[in-house]
């Protein structure tokens, strides 16, 4: 006789099954999948004869340099577009924190709109404005502002600055929006006490603003650092990687490999160093600042 | 005192420009594409300045989008049959996310097993790959069973959106006292009874919640489904039939630009409203689970 206790923790488990079934199949199963096959030659002309080559893919990833361009590629991605991010991010949240600013919500209701409008879209339209050189940005909008044209057919930083404008037009109101809730929490006395003490506005920042934020900076800092480095849409829409493979990043050039060069054993190579090097970085940014109990 | 009230009206003016010239900034981009949706452009190169004055509006573009043929192979109106896709996808995807999702964190929730910390860890660590990790190995063992469509889509999406929301879902349920169920079940309900009278209904916000990112995950998505059904253009999804008008596949076989742009609108602005919705919900279930922690 199975006790009434026993029986109902069967049925508790019977429960979580299906997802448990779902994540083995469709997550850890393909994921162990994506290990073998980069240890293989699978690729088009191999689909289904493919054999064992050891770390081939990972010897050719180093010698012909492609793991140390994608690393730095990936690098001035992920860094260029976070750092003018949390900038803009932190100095909107900062200008719309002030009390004496009147309309707040009606700024706040408009900066929040490239957010909202879907980003996939939004990318197809940016890439249609930044053709060169008869899109919006080169033909109206840089020369009105009297800046150089840009052409990231031809030129690498023309690519870099044309992602990190556009990436930084997609993702600002996200940083805007927690930076001001967090600027919102900090009680208004504690600026009202530095005010009769004779703080400028820098002391202000550097005493009071800055490390009651730093705990959310920290936290918006790792949780976007590792969306960025596998961010995809960007690069694959606006410059494809281009010029040559000067602005491709792992996630983009491993989605290429496999989906366009149908090369799956390299693709698998890259993915997974990839996530090696972001693990690697997570764990070491656990250690340090304990982001898991902010989150639960 | 007139120094600081100088000072005063400085700052003020400055944060006012700051905020002017960004709100212009992130208005142009999407005021450019209504614009050019209401236009008769046909190519980039005759998009101009006058395009963008609102004195004309011209709703050719939209009913060429909804009734055109623009890839003869398919016998229907192309796009609205892409869409129809999409909202296919996204249906099944947001239905087994809510039943995957809300089973899950019952069991997690009454089972009353230390899972908060294991399951928040593994969502932690599912963010950390790349697409392609997942992507590229499905693609081939779907292949080998002849799941390149759309139920192979569907199984690829609904695996991130259901331990999300179930680790959602278990918050929760902690909230709502089983005292509810047992009451029920000594009534003569069973317990799977139970939990769908009185659970499901219980956490309808999270239900709602875990529906709308499952739907928007998989409308939303391109990479995937390029993957998957890249080559047959009768089984598209609107993002794939998108990235096609806006001639990113092959400009010059591209239908008229006006038209990518109707598209890109008609898309855009209610996904953009959904969005708003699922960011406040998504805020309010935050803030509600911090209540009850």
């Amino acid at each position: 006789m199975v006790s009434w206790n026993t029986k109902q923790k069967i049925i508790g488990f019977l429960y979580i099954l299906p997802l448990f079934i779902v994540v083995l199949l469709l997550f850890l199963y393909p994921l162990i999948y994506s290990v073998y096959i980069s240890f293989t030659n699978m690729a088009a002309i191999h689909f289904l004869h493919f054999k064992y080559i050891g770390l081939f893919n990972y010897e050719m990833m180093i010698k012909d340099k492609y793991l140390a361009t994608l690393l730095i590629n990936t690098v001035i991605w992920t860094l260029g577009s976070l750092i003018p991010m949390i900038a803009l991010g932190l100095s909107l949240a900062i200008i719309l924190n002030q009390k004496d600013l009147y309309g707040k919500s009606i700024f706040y209701a408009i900066l929040i709109l490239p957010w909202a409008f879907p980003g996939f879209i939004s990318l197809l339209v940016w890439q249609g404005m930044w053709v060169d050189p008869y899109g919006f940005m080169n033909r109206y909008l840089l020369p009105f502002l009297h800046l150089p044209h840009v052409n990231s057919l031809i030129s690498v930083s023309s690519a870099w600055t044309e992602l990190i404008v556009t990436n930084l037009w997609l993702s600002f109101p996200y940083y805007m929006t927690v930076f001001y809730s967090g600027l919102q929490s900090i009680p208004q006395e504690l600026y009202e006490i530095a005010d009769v003490d004779g703080a400028g506005p820098l002391q202000k920042f550097a005493t009071i603003t800055f490390p009651s934020l730093r705990k959310i900076i920290a936290f918006v800092f790792i949780t976007s650092f590792v969306f960025t480095w596998n961010n995809f849409y960007p690069i694959y829409i606006l410059t494809g990687g281009g010029p040559g493979i000067a602005t491709e990043t792992f996630t983009v050039y491993a989605y290429q490999q496999a989906f366009s060069q149908y090369n799956y054993a390299f693709a698998a190579a890259l993915s997974i160093v990839s996530t090696i090097i972001t693990v690697g970085l997570g764990i070491i940014v656990l250690k340090f600042t304990g982001v898991l109990e902010n989150i639960t | 005192m007139k120094f600081r009230l100088i000072k005063k009206i400085v700052r003020l003016i400055i944060s006012y420009l700051v905020l002017i010239a960004i709100a212009i900034w992130s208005v142009l981009p999407i005021y450019y594409i209504i614009m050019t949706s209401f236009s008769k452009v046909g190519g980039l190169i005759s998009i101009s300045i006058k395009t963008l004055i609102p004195n004309h509006i011209y709703l050719g573009a939209y009913k060429t989008l909804l009734e055109g043929r623009f890839i003869p192979s398919i016998k229907v109106p192309n796009f609205p049959i892409w869409v129809l896709h999409s909202i296919e996808l996204a249906a099944a995807t947001a239905v087994l996310s809510v039943i995957l999702a809300m089973l899950a964190g019952y069991s997690l929730s009454r089972m009353q097993i230390p899972a908060k910390q294991t399951l928040a860890t593994f969502i932690y660590i599912i963010t950390f790959l790349p697409m392609t990790a997942t992507a590229v190995p499905l693609y081939l063992l779907f292949a080998k069973f002849h799941l390149l469509n759309y139920l192979g889509l569907i199984l690829a999406y609904t695996p991130g959106t259901a331990v999300f929301a179930a680790f959602l879902a278990k918050l929760s349920i902690d909230s709502i006292p089983p005292d509810y169920e047992e009451a029920a079940m000594i009534d003569g309900l069973s317990r799977f009874q139970a939990f769908l009278r009185i659970i499901f209904r219980l956490a309808l916000p999270v239900v709602m919640l875990t529906a709308l990112l499952g739907f928007l995950g998989a409308y939303m998505d391109y990479a995937l489904a390029y993957a998957f059904i890249g080559p047959a253009s009768t089984k598209w999804t609107a993002m794939i039939g998108l990235y096609y008008l806006s001639g990113l596949f092959n400009y010059a076989a591209a239908p008229a630009y006006n038209i990518f742009a109707a598209g890109a609108v008609l898309m855009g602005l209610p996904l953009m409203g959904l969005f708003l919705v699922s960011q406040k919900m998504m805020t309010k279930a935050y803030s509600n689970l911090a209540g009850i922690k």
